[in-house]
C-alpha cells in the first residue's frame, strides 16, 4: 500500500463506525497512519537507512533539514499504537489531527516530486 | 482620596497612546482635552486645573514627569529553601538563567511544589493573595523538622546584575513576620520596591497554580480583573475616578443649592408680595437668573417704578392738606370780602359817572368860563375850587373799590392754591383694594365753587374730608406695606444665604459640563483601548488553545473582556462542532484548566511583564494524554522566549518532552524522612543533544559509515553549543547585560568557535583562548577535539571514530557549561 492508501484507510477507520472494527478502529487508524508518515520520511532519506529505529531516522531527518512536526505526529502516533492498560485509546477528534498532520506531510513530498 | 487602583500611575506609553487619540480626536473640545490630561497625570494635577479653568494652559506645559519607570527584566538563577513547607534542611534548585524550558518533577508531597511556593512567597509575602488562604495553611507553613525557615533566590536583573532575595523567619515568628533582604553586589537595597517589583508582581503576576486555573472560570469577574490587569489600564480607571470624584464633589453642591431652593420656593409661591413674585419667576427656568433674584433682594428690580410696592410706599406717604395754613389763607378772603361789600354800599357806577362828569366841567370851566352851561345860572367864584376837591374824592374813592375787588380775587387764588388736583399715587389706591373715599374727596374737594364767599366754605368742609380719607388711606397702606416686610424680611435673609451658594454652584457650571464631558471621552477611550490591547492576548490564547485543545472538538472563537463592575466578565465564545456554545457550559474540566493556561500564559509572557520567568504549578491534572502532548508543545513555544518552569508530580510531561524531542531540563525532587529534600537531574538540553548522539552512533550501521559522519557531529555540535549558550547566558545575564543583547550575541556568534570564544574568553573575537582553555582543562587533545566538531558540519573533515567523537563532546560541553 502507498501512504495515500494508508492514510486513507485510516481515516475510513475513524470516520466510518463500522461493527466490524469496534474496539480497534482507533489503534488500527493510528498504525496506518504512522506507517504513512514513514514509508513517506524513508523516501525522503537515503536508502538504508530504513534498517535504523525510526527514533534513529526522525533524528536523521531532522539532520537533513525535514520539518519538526515530523517527529511530534509519530511520537503521538506511537503512543497510539501502542496498547497501553493505563491509558485510554485516542479520541477520533485527536485522530483526525494527526491524519491532517500526515496528509500535509505527504502533500510536502508529493509538491517536491 | 487615594487612589483605589494598584496600577494608578499612568506608564509613559498608555499616556501618549492617550494624548494621541486626544489630538486626532476633533469631538473634544480644549476644555475637556485639558481635563483628561491632567486626571491622567494625577488628583493634584487635575485639581490645578481645574483651579484655573479657562486659562489659556498650553497641552504640554503642565506636562510633568509623573510616571513611573518601568522595572527591568529578570531571570531566576537558584532558589534556596530551608524550613519551609515540605521542605526541611535547606534544598537549592539551580535553574538555568535564559529562555528554556525547566520540569521539577516529584511526587505528591515531594516537596517541588513548596519550592514554587517558597519563590512565590519569597516575593509576594505582603501579596493580598495569601490573606486568602486558609488559616491552616497559614499556619503549617512552617516545616515541622527544622526550627528556622528562610527563603534565598538568586535573581539575575537587566542592568544590575545579581540580586539576592532573602526572607528569613525568627523561631516561632509567623508567616506574615519575616524580615526582607535584598542585595546587590554585598549592599542592600530598599525591598523590593527598589527592583520596581511590586506593582509588576501585582499585575503579571509570573506564578500560576493548578489551584487556580480550576477557580479562576468559574468566577466570572475574577478572570476578568486578572486579565484587564494586564492591561495595565487601571491607570485609566484611576483617572476616570479622579474626574468623577472632581464631578461629584461639584455636583453634590448642585444638587445642595437645588434641595434647599425647594422650601424657598415654596414659600416664595406662597407669599403675595411683587419680591417674591419676581424672585419665583427668576428661578422657575433650568438656569437661575440670579442678578434678577439679588435685584428683588436689594429692593430695586423691575418693581421700581410701576410696581405695588411702589404705589403702596407713596400711598402710605401722600401729602395732607395742611388745615391751619388753609384756615388763615380762607379767613384772609373773608375779610377781603368784607371790606368790598362796605365800599360797595355807596354806588360804584355814580361815583365814577360823577367824576368824569366833573372832569369833564372843570375842563369846560377852566377853558371857556361863563355861567354853567347846563343850568346857565352863574357860577359862584369858588366853585371851581370846590369842584376840583370833589374830583379827588371821587377818584380816591374809585381806587379804593378797585383795590377791594383785586384783593378778594388774589386772596381768592391764595385758597384754590391749596385744592390743587389729587395727587397721582392716589389714583392706584382702588386698584390696590383701598378705597377711593379719598379720591372721590379729593377729587369733591378740588372741584371749588368760584363765588368767594362760596368758596370759603366749600374749601373748610372739603378739607376737612380730604384730611380724614387721605390719612386713613394713608395708614392702611402702611399697615399693608408693614405686614408685607414681616413675611418677605426673613425669607429674604434665607434667599440672600442660598444666592452666596447658588452663585458658586453657577460659578462651577463649566466645570462641571467640562468634567463630565472629559470623563465620558476618556470612559469611550478605555473602551476602546482595552480592546486594542486585549486583541493580540486573545489572539495567543486562541493559538495556545488550538496546540492545547488536540483532542478537544471545541474551538475557541472568541475571547473579549466585557461588561462593567458587577457584571464584568471574559466572554469565552466557542463552537463545538462547528455549532455556537459558551465554554463552561460545554467543556470538561480538563478543557477549562487547558483554557485557562490558554488565558494565563499570554498574560505571562507579555513584553511589559519584568518577569522573564514563569512558574507553573502542576497544569497537567486532569489533562488527556493527548492535551499533555499540547501542553508540552505550547510550554516549548514559551520557552523559545521564557525561563519556564512547571512543576509537575506527573511524569507524563517529562515523557512527553523526551519523545517530542523537546529540549529541556529536568529535575526529580523527591523528599525522604526528616523532611530531607533530594534534587537530581534528570535531562538537560546538553545531555539531551548528547543522547541524540549516542543514538544515531548506536545505529551507525544501519545509517551507513556516510550518513552517520554527517549526523552524529550535529548532534555533538548541538551539544557543545548548547552548553557554550548556558555559559554565555549565566555571565552576561549575572552582570545585569541587557538580555535582549545576550541573545542577539549568541545569535550573532558565527559559528561555533566564535560561541565558544564568547563562553570563554567573553570575546566571539578571540578564539585562540578557547583553544587554550580546552587544553589546559582537559589535556592536550581537547583543543583537537574542538577542532573536529567544530569542522564536522563542512564535508571533508578529519573526524576520527565518531565514538570518540561523542565522548569528546561530551567532556568539551561540560567543561563550557561551567567555564563562567
Amino acid at each position: 500500500m502507498s501512504p495515500r492508501e494508508l492514510l486513507a484507510a485510516a481515516a475510513r477507520l475513524v470516520d466510518r463506525a463500522d461493527e466490524s472494527t469496534r474496539g480497534v478502529w482507533a489503534r488500527a487508524a493510528a498504525i496506518c497512519a504512522r506507517q504513512a508518515l514513514e514509508l513517506e520520511l524513508a523516501r525522503r532519506l537515503p536508502p538504508g537507512v530504513q534498517a535504523a529505529p525510526f527514533a534513529t531516522q526522525l533524528l536523521v531527518y531532522r539532520v537533513i533539514g525535514g520539518d519538526a512536526n515530523a517527529a511530534y505526529v509519530w511520537a503521538a502516533l506511537s503512543r497510539a499504537c501502542h496498547h497501553q492498560g493505563y491509558e485510554l485509546p485516542p479520541t477520533a477528534m485527536a485522530l483526525r489531527g494527526w491524519i491532517a498532520d500526515v496528509d500535509g506531510f505527504l502533500a510536502v513530498g508529493e509538491r517536491a516530486s | 482620596m487615594a487612589d483605589k487602583h494598584p496600577d494608578a500611575t499612568m506608564t509613559p506609553a498608555l499616556h501618549d497612546l492617550i494624548l494621541e487619540r486626544l489630538a486626532g480626536d476633533d469631538g473634544i473640545d480644549d476644555t475637556a482635552l485639558r481635563l483628561v490630561d491632567a486626571a491622567c497625570r494625577g488628583g493634584k494635577v487635575l485639581a490645578a486645573q481645574l483651579g484655573k479653568l479657562g486659562d489659556e494652559v498650553s497641552r504640554v506645559a503642565a506636562a510633568g514627569p509623573a510616571h513611573a519607570p518601568g522595572a527591568a527584566a529578570v531571570y531566576v538563577e537558584r532558589l534556596r529553601v530551608a524550613g519551609f513547607r515540605g521542605i526541611g534542611p535547606a534544598r537549592q534548585l539551580e535553574l538555568r538563567p535564559g529562555p528554556g524550558l525547566t520540569l521539577i518533577v516529584g511526587r505528591n508531597g515531594s516537596g517541588k511544589s513548596s519550592f514554587a511556593e517558597a519563590l512565590e512567597t519569597l516575593l509576594t509575602r505582603d501579596s493580598r493573595r495569601w490573606q486568602s488562604r486558609p488559616k491552616d495553611w497559614r499556619d503549617g507553613w512552617r516545616n515541622l523538622h527544622v526550627s528556622s525557615a528562610a527563603i534565598d533566590a538568586t535573581f539575575l536583573v537587566e542592568g544590575d546584575g545579581r540580586v539576592i532575595v532573602r526572607r528569613r523567619w525568627d523561631d516561632g515568628a509567623d508567616l506574615n513576620t519575616s524580615t526582607l533582604g535584598v542585595q546587590r553586589d554585598g549592599s542592600d537595597l530598599a525591598g523590593l520596591e527598589a527592583l520596581g517589583w511590586a506593582r509588576a508582581l501585582d499585575t503579571f503576576r509570573p506564578f500560576l497554580s493548578y489551584s487556580e486555573l480550576g477557580a479562576v472560570l468559574a468566577e466570572p469577574s475574577k478572570l476578568h480583573d486578572e486579565l484587564s490587569s494586564i492591561l495595565g489600564l487601571g491607570a485609566i480607571s484611576a483617572a476616570i475616578d479622579r474626574l468623577n470624584d472632581q464631578y461629584r464633589r461639584r455636583d453634590k453642591q448642585r444638587k445642595q443649592a437645588r434641595d434647599e431652593l425647594a422650601p424657598l420656593v415654596k414659600a416664595l409661591e406662597s407669599m403675595d408680595d411683587p419680591r417674591a413674585r419676581q424672585c419665583r419667576d427668576a428661578l422657575a427656568g433650568r438656569t437661575w437668573a440670579l442678578d434678577e433674584v439679588e435685584a428683588a433682594l436689594l429692593g430695586g428690580g423691575n418693581d421700581a417704578d410701576t410696581g405695588e410696592l411702589t404705589h403702596l410706599r407713596r400711598l402710605a406717604q401722600l401729602p395732607l392738606p395742611n388745615l391751619a395754613q388753609l384756615e388763615q389763607a380762607v379767613a384772609a378772603l373773608r375779610d377781603a370780602i368784607t371790606a368790598r361789600a362796605a365800599l360797595a354800599d355807596t354806588g360804584e357806577a355814580q361815583r365814577a359817572a360823577l367824576a368824569q362828569l366833573l372832569e369833564h366841567a372843570v375842563a369846560y370851566v377852566d377853558g371857556h368860563g361863563g355861567d354853567c352851561p347846563v343850568c346857565q345860572a352863574a357860577l359862584p367864584g369858588d366853585w371851581a375850587a370846590s369842584a376840583r376837591v370833589r374830583l379827588d374824592q371821587a377818584r380816591t374813592q374809585a381806587r379804593a373799590v378797585r383795590d377791594a375787588g383785586a384783593q378778594v380775587a388774589t386772596r381768592q387764588r391764595a385758597v384754590r392754591q391749596h385744592m390743587r388736583q389729587p395727587p397721582p399715587a392716589l389714583t392706584q389706591a382702588e386698584a390696590l383694594g383701598l378705597g377711593s373715599e379719598a379720591l372721590a374727596a379729593w377729587r369733591a374737594w378740588a372741584d371749588a365753587p368760584d363765588e368767594p364767599a362760596a368758596l370759603c366754605d366749600h374749601a373748610e368742609t372739603g378739607a376737612l374730608a380730604v384730611h380724614e380719607t387721605v390719612d386713613s388711606l394713608r395708614h392702611a397702606a402702611r399697615r399693608r406695606l408693614d405686614a408685607m416686610e414681616s413675611t418677605w424680611r426673613p425669607l429674604a435673609r434665607q434667599l440672600a444665604a442660598w444666592l452666596k451658594t447658588a452663585r458658586a454652584v453657577q460659578a462651577d457650571s463649566e466645570a462641571r459640563s467640562a468634567l463630565q464631558r472629559a470623563r465620558t471621552w476618556l470612559k469611550d477611550a478605555e473602551a476602546a483601548i482595552r480592546a486594542d490591547r486585549f486583541e493580540p492576548i486573545a489572539a495567543r490564547a486562541q493559538q495556545t488553545w488550538n496546540l492545547l485543545r488536540q483532542d478537544s472538538n471545541v474551538e475557541l472563537r472568541r475571547v473579549a473582556l466585557e461588561g462593567k463592575a458587577t457584571r464584568r466578565r471574559v466572554a469565552l465564545d466557542v463552537d463545538v462542532d462547528g455549532k455556537p456554545g459558551v465554554a463552561v457550559g460545554v467543556m470538561s474540566q480538563g478543557e477549562l484548566n487547558a483554557l485557562a493556561l490558554s488565558l494565563f500564559l499570554p498574560r505571562m509572557t507579555l513584553p511589559d511583564s519584568p518577569f522573564r520567568f514563569v512558574v507553573i504549578d502542576d497544569p497537567v491534572q486532569a489533562m488527556d494524554p493527548h492535551k499533555v502532548d499540547g501542553l508540552a508543545r505550547v510550554l516549548e513555544q514559551v520557552a523559545a522566549v521564557r525561563q519556564v518552569i512547571v512543576l509537575t508530580h506527573d511524569t507524563r510531561l517529562l515523557e512527553a518532552v523526551r519523545r517530542l524531542g523537546i529540549e529541556a531540563t529536568a529535575v526529580e525532587v523527591s523528599r525522604r524522612a526528616q523532611s530531607v529534600v533530594e534534587v537530581r537531574g534528570v535531562l538537560d538540553p546538553v545531555e539531551h543533544h548528547l543522547a541524540d548522539a549516542r543514538r544515531c552512533l548506536h545505529d551507525e550501521d544501519a545509517l551507513g559509515p556516510g550518513l552517520a559522519a554527517r549526523v552524529v557531529p550535529v548532534f555533538c555540535r548541538l551539544a557543545v553549543e548548547a552548553a557554550c549558550s548556558e555559559a554565555v547566558r549565566r555571565r552576561r545575564l549575572g552582570r545585569g547585560d541587557r538580555h535582549a543583547d545576550v541573545e542577539q550575541a549568541i545569535a550573532g556568534a558565527r559559528g561555533l568557535h566564535q560561541l565558544a570564544a564568547l563562553a570563554v574568553a567573553d570575546d566571539s573575537g578571540d578564539g585562540n583562548r578557547v583553544y587554550q582553555y580546552l587544553n589546559n582543562k582537559l589535556g592536550r587533545d581537547a583543543g583537537d577535539a574542538f577542532k573536529r566538531i567544530k569542522q564536522s558540519v563542512h564535508a571533508g573533515g578529519e573526524l576520527g571514530p565518531l565514538a570518540e567523537l561523542v565522548a569528546d563532546a561530551r567532556a568539551i560541553a561540560t567543561t563550557l557549561r561551567r567555564v563562567a
